[in-house]
């Protein structure tokens, strides 16, 4: 189970080939992505601007496939029918999201179960789940304007994940986050990635580290690298020093930017 | 944890929404329940009337609705939400057509139970009704699309304000697509079947392209912003379409009743005719006629041979008085005996002068103040009081016949009837 470069995972899992978006008037913000992800967690690391929203939005369906392919759970989610097929599929936190601050933190929950295809009759039991998962059980009845920075970051999160979707996607969640909370928030993903695909993205390798199984390493709308994090940490370690190498603290970020700068020969092609 | 968290819209929303509808229907409708009599085409005209209160109302609390669910980062629906598109945004349209129309059943209850109690004639025009449910859903659809393309709090305002902007434009829509028109048809009148059928139709279609324009937008919800999210307006082309031809062809929407059913008594030889919705009217209308006559000694200066309710239509026959009952006014009797004493105080004479400048304009508008003053007297003499606006001379005319004993007042008017009738009696000709 893990990350490949070879896109043969069609019938599960996700599947990027050749994904390329384009933003009028700038850059690519996809460049001919390429990758398979067949279970576990894998984290999409990058500074700002890599690409990594763009590439969770085309994958939760809210971005069009503009050139190239992408499958969620065998559906290929450049095609209306794809996109309504693996929308039952999707749990998705953005990096910036909305909540009601009027409704309570379990009808939040429950609303977002519902809407993400939930028996109406089932989503109640649900959302107690996924606030469990959370550890939000005791606010359930809070309404949500009270919570925390920290809270509303899971309640994001007990939202995505209560219909149980087989596929989360994680933008960036743990941004703004004090350390406290996002140890708490770190729990929460471990939890909620025991039985699924997650998809990670962030620019901070301490929460890769943390949680996730694998990594891709992403700029300027490409995969610079792909493997265990294990293997980015032995990059890091076999380097001999680039500019940045010098200023790493961790073999784990010392592979990072090694990544970055271009030197492995673990990019895809 | 109640099972009221997934409904597709909490009830305590639908219930604000629908309690406003209520209130709003009810406060649209009342006053015809104040009408001297019951009449059934002002009353079901005003089912559509009334939502120049209660549109821009559903269409405020639809946006706020999608707006809510809605946005492109709602974490209640995210576009990669399975519901996300038709499924929700029908979701939703279920429960709020449930919400307005048990409001607005329940706001038109008040005054079809008043009418039904009162009313002697005709019924309640299920096809008129039909539309302004059709006009409600209408302005429900257009809120709701507001709340999808504008997903902000300033969409509940600019809801309210297309709502409104739907309104005031009414006249200028005309009448066979207006969502409402700002003046009630009343018993006489009847809007016809044709344009009331296609009126249902066309708002129906409206008001559904409007959900599958907003289910469009919802579906195609990026998180980017593009001309591509709004393609589903496209659909709105159709109605529209229908609309202009309908506009285009003209037809009337109201006409007057071919053979209008009459309720007629007499006072002395003079026929008194009402429309029969207005029958319980008839004595009130009869005495009214009667005393006015009375204080003249049955000698009116101008002949009247008949006196008819206006909602008869217009006669050809001579010296008939055409009466506009004033039926919204408590004091409708007042006008109405105003009405009798203008008639023989001469002020057709006086409406019926053409233009004039110089010392003949200052004499007509003697003359017609002095006809205005006989008029209140007349109207005073019988025992009515209507807040008639009177000049300076006016006053003192009706001063001058208020102050004489009634036998010279009656000769002084019987005196210079000629002149009365013709509307050439000056003040300075009295005493």
């Amino acid at each position: 189970m893990g990350l490949s470069e070879a896109p043969h995972l069609v019938g599960s899992g996700v599947v990027v080939t050749g994904l390329s978006v384009g933003f009028r008037g700038t850059r690519r913000a996809l460049d001919d992505v390429s990758f398979a992800v067949d279970g576990g967690v894998v984290g999409i690391l990058g500074p700002n601007g890599a690409g990594k929203t763009t590439l969770l939005s085309v994958l939760a369906t809210a971005l069009r496939v503009p050139a190239g392919q992408a499958w969620v759970g065998g559906h290929d989610v450049g095609t209306p029918s794809g996109r309504r097929a693996a929308r039952g599929l999707i749990g998705w936190l953005p990096q910036r999201f909305d909540l009601a601050g009027g409704m309570s933190v379990q009808d939040t929950v429950a609303y977002a179960a519902w809407s993400n295809g939930a028996d109406p009759a089932q989503s109640f039991v649900l959302a107690q789940d996924a606030l469990a998962l959370v550890d939000l059980s005791d606010r359930a009845r809070e309404r949500v304007r009270r919570l925390s920075g920290g809270q509303r970051q899971r309640l994001g999160l007990a939202a995505a994940v209560a219909h149980r979707p087989p596929v989360l996607l994680l933008d960036e969640p743990s941004v703004g986050l004090d350390p406290q909370q996002r140890l708490r928030f770190r729990a929460s993903i471990r939890a909620a990635a025991s039985d699924r695909i997650v998809l990670l993205s962030s620019h901070l390798l301490e929460d890769v580290a943390q949680v996730c199984d694998r990594v891709a390493v992403m700029d300027r709308g490409r995969v610079l690298f792909l493997g265990s994090t294990a293997e980015l940490a032995a990059l890091g370690q076999s380097s001999d020093g680039g500019a940045g190498s010098t200023e790493a603290t961790t073999p784990l970020e010392a592979g990072y930017l090694h990544a970055l700068e271009g030197d492995t020969d673990q990019a895809p092609s | 944890m109640t099972r009221a968290a997934t409904r597709p819209v909490p009830i305590l929303v639908l219930t604000a929404m629908a309690a406003g509808v209520l209130a709003l229907t009810v406060l649209g409708t009342f006053s015809v329940t104040s009408w001297a009599y019951a009449d059934w085409t002002a009353v079901s005209a005003v089912t559509r009337e009334s939502q120049v209160y209660t549109g821009p109302w559903v269409a405020a609390w639809c946006a706020w609705i999608a707006g809510r669910y809605l946005g492109p980062r709602s974490m209640l629906c995210l576009p990669s939400a399975a519901r996300s598109g038709a499924r929700i945004v029908t979701a939703h349209a279920g429960v709020i057509t449930a919400g307005a129309l048990a409001g607005f059943a329940a706001g038109l209850a008040p005054v079809l139970w008043s009418t039904g109690q009162r009313a002697t004639y005709g019924s309640l025009d299920w096809l008129v009704l039909a539309g302004s449910v059709a006009v409600l859903l209408m302005f429900c659809s257009v809120g709701y699309l507001i709340g999808c393309a504008l997903p902000r709090a300033a969409s509940v305002i600019a809801a309210a304000t297309a709502a409104f902007a739907v309104i005031l434009l009414a006249e200028t829509w005309g009448p066979v697509v207006a969502p409402l028109r700002l003046s009630t048809p009343s018993v006489g009148l009847y809007e016809t079947g044709t344009v009331a059928a296609f009126r249902v139709v066309f708002f129906t279609a409206l008001a559904l392209a409007l959900v599958v324009a907003s289910a469009r937008i919802v579906a195609d919800r990026t998180t980017t912003r593009s001309v591509g999210n709004y393609v589903g307006l496209a659909v709105l082309v159709v109605p529209l379409l229908l609309g202009g031809v309908a506009r285009a062809a003209g037809p009337d929407a109201v006409v007057r009743e071919a053979r209008p059913p009459a309720s007629c008594t007499r006072v002395g030889s003079v026929p008194v005719c009402v429309h029969t919705a207005k029958a319980t009217l008839l004595p009130a209308v009869a005495t009214a006629v009667d005393k006015v006559l009375t204080s003249v000694d049955d000698k009116p200066a101008v002949p009247l041979t008949g006196v008819s309710d206006a909602a008869l239509g217009r006669t050809t026959a001579p010296d008939v008085l055409v009466m506009d009952l004033q039926t919204a006014d408590g004091n409708w009797a007042g006008w109405a005996a105003a009405d009798v004493a203008g008639y023989i105080s001469g002020q057709q004479a006086c409406n019926q002068r053409g233009d004039a400048s110089g010392d003949a304009a200052e004499a007509a508008i003697d003359q017609a103040d002095v006809s205005f003053g006989i008029t209140a007297w007349l109207t005073q003499a019988a025992g009515y009081t209507a807040p008639l606006n009177r000049s300076e001379t006016a006053d003192q005319v009706a001063d001058t016949f208020t102050r004489l004993p009634t036998i010279q007042a009656r000769q002084l008017y019987e005196r210079f009837a000629p002149q009365i009738a013709a509307c050439q009696l000056s003040s300075s000709a009295l005493p």
